[in-house]
Formats: structure tokens, C-alpha cells, sequence
């Protein structure tokens, strides 16, 4: 009895202490942590399509070169040929259509380049067909990509997406039941340490994301416009490759329609073999502007998410100043980070 | 020092001009093989020019921005570093929850004059969670 009075007389005052817990670690339904881990599962996802990318502004250079050459290398399989149903079909029925134009690639916003630079002349360049500075800048944007995602890898880690265990008081709870505490107040007790302890790796947290999105905020929009200036140089790479596979076709076709033409009348089967040749190049040529185009589609999602990316640390950093709870945090994944996802899920499409 | 916007605009000139070029060899226009050559040959420095530009475009803004990956680069290291330290904590808090759980029933176990049994397992626990 007098047990049961001790236990009554400890209740109360637990329950007090556990509603001033609750309001100092704002209880309420458990955070939902789904935006955070979404952004950062699909950021690390599309690391290879990050890489893809990278690794392609070597690779335009080197199929540039190659049609500099006179050869046109079709990533995959040409399309089939068409077939050739007369004897002497104009130049018209080989050259591309009109409207074949490059995709939108991605343009670097002004901001972008720094002032000192704006303004001054380019350097007198001169195109290397071995492509080692291209090479350089491959390695270096695969390795800026890195530096990027895994900033927001760390920002994940930060925020406890599946990481850090939750606080808990059961083994303690089963002890005083053992010693005769009643449920309601091992309950309330189980809730106290559940707030306290909930409400210290949340101010930790806070804090820790807050120093972080500080020290990397001086360093974040230098990285992103190198990273968005050279995306933009490499959609500028790919357009010159569409471009010069289509007027390196054209030069092509002109020459083996004239050459053709002056065959002998008599000489069906050498007209027949050329225009052979032209139609099976020419479903290479198709194969590979529309593998261009896919590039240049790849260019433009990173170039967005990219951007996106930056827009998302800065809100981010302007309510870590502001004193911001974990919930704006999540707030700002949730609105400005969501087109960063739609644009990293573009980007995996087109790099498949 | 980062690369200037006019290098890239002008890159982007050359491209627009290599793309007229090869919009004249692609149309109907009867051009003989010479005209065809020439075109595409003009084309060819068009488009190199504007590689050139891009590549070395590029290789001045990656290489502008080093300090600043390294400094991110920095940075993440010591969030992942926190990330870990707030894991191991609490981590800490559930075995010293689990400790005095376990030193409770014991003590309690005891004082309610369990069996020699049920004592040594509750001693059983306690020793499990301390270490």
C-alpha cells in the first residue's frame, strides 16, 4: 500500500518533468525523414551518370577528331540502312533532313564567370587531335562531381537518414517494473528519457548541420560555376561534333554523287555500289547525331542539377542562419530540392 | 582565375557560323565538289576553334575552383566525422540504459528475496550489458 502511494508520489512529478521535457524538445508526431534520405539516395544514385558525363567530354573530343578524319562513330548499332529504289537517286535522298538540329545542350548562367574575366579576349587556340587537355578536364570534373555529391552524402549522414539509432529507455523501463514501478509511471519515464535524449541529438544535429552548410557556403557557389561553366564548354563541345558530322556528310555525299554520276551510263552495278555505300553511312551518320543529341540531353539535366543543387544549399544556409529547426530544414528538401530530383532522375534516363 | 563569359560567347559564335556552313552543304543548293570541299574545310576550323575554346575553357574554371573543392572537400570529412560521433552517442546512452536496467533487476531481484538462480541470471544480465 505504502508502495503504491511511493509510486503515486513519484508519478506526479515524473509527468511534470515530462511535460517540460516535451515543450523544450517539442514532441510531436515523429519527423519524417523520407525528403532527406530521397535526396540523398538519389544524389549518390546518380553518381554514375555523373561520371558518365564527365568522362564524355573526353569522349567528344576524340569523336571529334575522328570526323575531323573523315570517320563517323556511331556509339550504337546504325540504324538499318534504307533500302536504295533507283537507279540514280538525286544527292537530296542522302543528305539530312533540314530541321536536324542539335538538342538543347546547357548554357551557364552570367553569373557564372567571374567578373575579372568577362571581357577579355580568348586565348589564340589551337585544337590538340589527341585530346589530352580534354583528358585533364575529364579526370577534373569527375573529381569536382565527387567533391559535390559527397556534400550531400554528408548532409544525409548529418540529418540520421537510417543511420543513428534511436534512444532507447526499454531496458531500463523492464528494471523498474521489476522493482515494483508502476506501468504509468515507467511509462512516463520511458517518455522522459525518449525527450531529453531525442532533444540533445537534435540540438546536436542542428547544430552540426548549421557548422557544416557554414563552412562549405564560401566555397559552394565558386564550385558549382566551375561546374556549370564547364558543362556549358561541353554542350559547346557537342554541338561542334553535330555540326561537323553533318557538314563532313554533306562533303561526302556531294563528292561520291558527282563521282557516281560520272560513271559510265553503262556501269549500273558501279552506280549501285555507291549508292549502296551512302545509304549504309547514311544510317550510321543518323545513329550517331542522335547519340549526340542524347548527350546534349545529359548536358542540359546536369547543368539543372547542378543549379538545383546550389539553390538548395543556399536556402538551406539562409535558415541555418536564421536559427532553423530540423523541420525547416526538411521543409526546403522537400520544395527546392524537389526539381533537383526530377532533374537527376532526367539525367539517369539519359545517360542509360 | 576563372574564364571570361566573351571566350565562351565567342566559341558559340563560331559554332552558330559552322552551323550555317553546314546547313549550306546539307541543303538542295547544286554545289560542286570543290565548293562542297571548301565549305566543309571552313567548317572543320569553325568547329575546331570552338573545341579549342571549350576545352580550354574549362580547364580554367576546374582549376579555379580547386581551393574551393578542397575546402568542401574538408569540410564533408568533419560532417561525416560529427554524423559518426552523434551515432556512437547514442549508441553510448542505450548500453548505459541498458546498465542500469540491468542493475535495477538486480537490486531488485535481491531485495524481493529471489532464488539463487533467478539472481545470478539477473547478474548474468547486468554483466552482458556492462561489457
Amino acid at each position: 500500500m505504502s508502495n503504491n502511494h511511493g509510486h503515486r508520489s513519484l508519478y506526479g512529478p515524473l509527468l511534470a518533468l515530462m511535460a517540460v521535457a516535451c515543450g523544450v524538445a517539442s514532441c510531436s508526431a515523429p519527423i519524417d525523414l523520407s525528403a532527406v534520405s530521397s535526396y540523398a539516395n538519389t544524389t549518390a544514385q546518380s553518381a554514375t551518370a555523373f561520371s558518365a558525363v564527365a568522362q564524355d567530354f573526353e569522349g567528344s573530343c576524340e569523336r571529334f577528331s575522328s570526323v575531323i578524319l573523315g570517320l563517323v562513330q556511331p556509339e550504337v548499332a546504325a540504324q538499318q540502312a534504307p533500302v536504295v529504289v533507283s537507279s540514280a537517286p538525286p544527292k537530296e535522298a542522302f543528305l539530312l533532313p533540314s530541321n536536324m538540329t542539335p538538342a538543347p545542350g546547357y548554357t551557364a548562367p552570367p553569373e557564372a564567370y567571374y567578373a575579372e574575366g568577362a571581357g577579355s579576349a580568348p586565348r589564340p587556340l589551337q585544337f590538340d587531335p589527341q585530346c589530352a587537355d580534354a583528358r585533364t578536364v575529364s579526370a577534373a570534373w569527375d573529381h569536382a562531381n565527387t567533391v559535390v555529391l559527397n556534400y550531400v552524402q554528408a548532409l544525409g549522414n548529418l540529418a540520421k537518414v537510417d543511420a543513428v539509432p534511436s534512444p532507447n529507455p526499454s531496458p531500463l523501463v523492464a528494471g523498474l517494473a521489476k522493482a515494483g514501478v508502476s506501468s504509468g509511471a515507467t511509462q512516463a519515464l520511458s517518455g522522459l528519457v525518449t525527450a531529453i535524449s531525442g532533444f540533445f541529438v537534435n540540438k546536436t544535429r542542428n547544430s552540426d548541420i548549421k557548422k557544416f552548410l557554414e563552412d562549405v557556403n564560401p566555397h559552394m557557389p565558386g564550385t558549382v560555376a566551375a561546374l556549370e561553366v564547364t558543362d556549358a564548354s561541353y554542350t559547346i563541345e557537342l554541338d561542334a561534333e553535330f555540326t561537323k558530322v553533318r557538314a563532313q556528310y554533306a562533303d561526302y555525299v556531294i563528292g561520291e554523287i558527282a563521282a557516281r554520276d560520272a560513271l559510265p551510263g553503262n556501269d549500273r552495278n558501279g552506280r549501285a555500289a555507291v549508292n549502296r555505300r551512302l545509304a549504309i553511312t547514311k544510317g550510321a551518320v543518323l545513329a550517331a547525331l542522335a547519340s549526340i543529341n542524347q548527350h546534349l540531353r545529359s548536358s542540359h539535366d546536369y547543368g539543372n542539377a547542378i543549379s538545383g543543387i546550389l539553390k538548395t544549399h543556399q536556402a538551406l544556409y539562409k535558415e541555418a542562419e536564421a536559427r532553423a529547426s530540423f523541420a525547416n530544414y526538411l521543409n526546403i528538401i522537400k520544395t527546392t530540392g524537389q526539381p533537383v530530383l526530377s532533374d537527376l532522375q532526367d539525367l539517369m534516363k539519359a545517360v542509360k | 582565375m576563372m574564364p571570361s563569359l566573351n571566350a565562351q560567347q565567342i566559341a558559340q559564335d563560331f559554332i552558330a557560323l559552322a552551323q550555317c556552313a553546314a546547313d549550306v552543304l546539307n541543303s538542295p543548293a547544286n554545289l560542286t565538289p570543290q565548293q562542297a570541299n571548301d565549305l566543309n574545310d571552313a567548317n572543320t576550323q569553325l568547329t575546331m576553334f570552338a573545341v579549342a575554346t571549350a576545352i580550354d575553357t574549362a580547364m580554367q574554371a576546374l582549376s579555379a575552383a580547386q581551393s574551393d573543392l578542397n575546402a568542401i572537400s574538408s569540410a564533408t570529412s568533419t560532417a561525416n566525422a560529427k554524423a559518426n560521433a552523434l551515432k556512437n552517442n547514442v549508441t553510448q546512452l542505450n548500453k548505459v540504459l541498458s546498465i542500469i536496467g540491468a542493475a535495477v533487476t538486480l537490486a531488485a531481484t535481491i531485495s524481493t528475496g529471489g532464488t539463487l538462480g533467478a539472481v545470478l541470471t539477473a547478474a548474468g544480465a547486468l554483466n552482458t550489458a556492462a561489457s
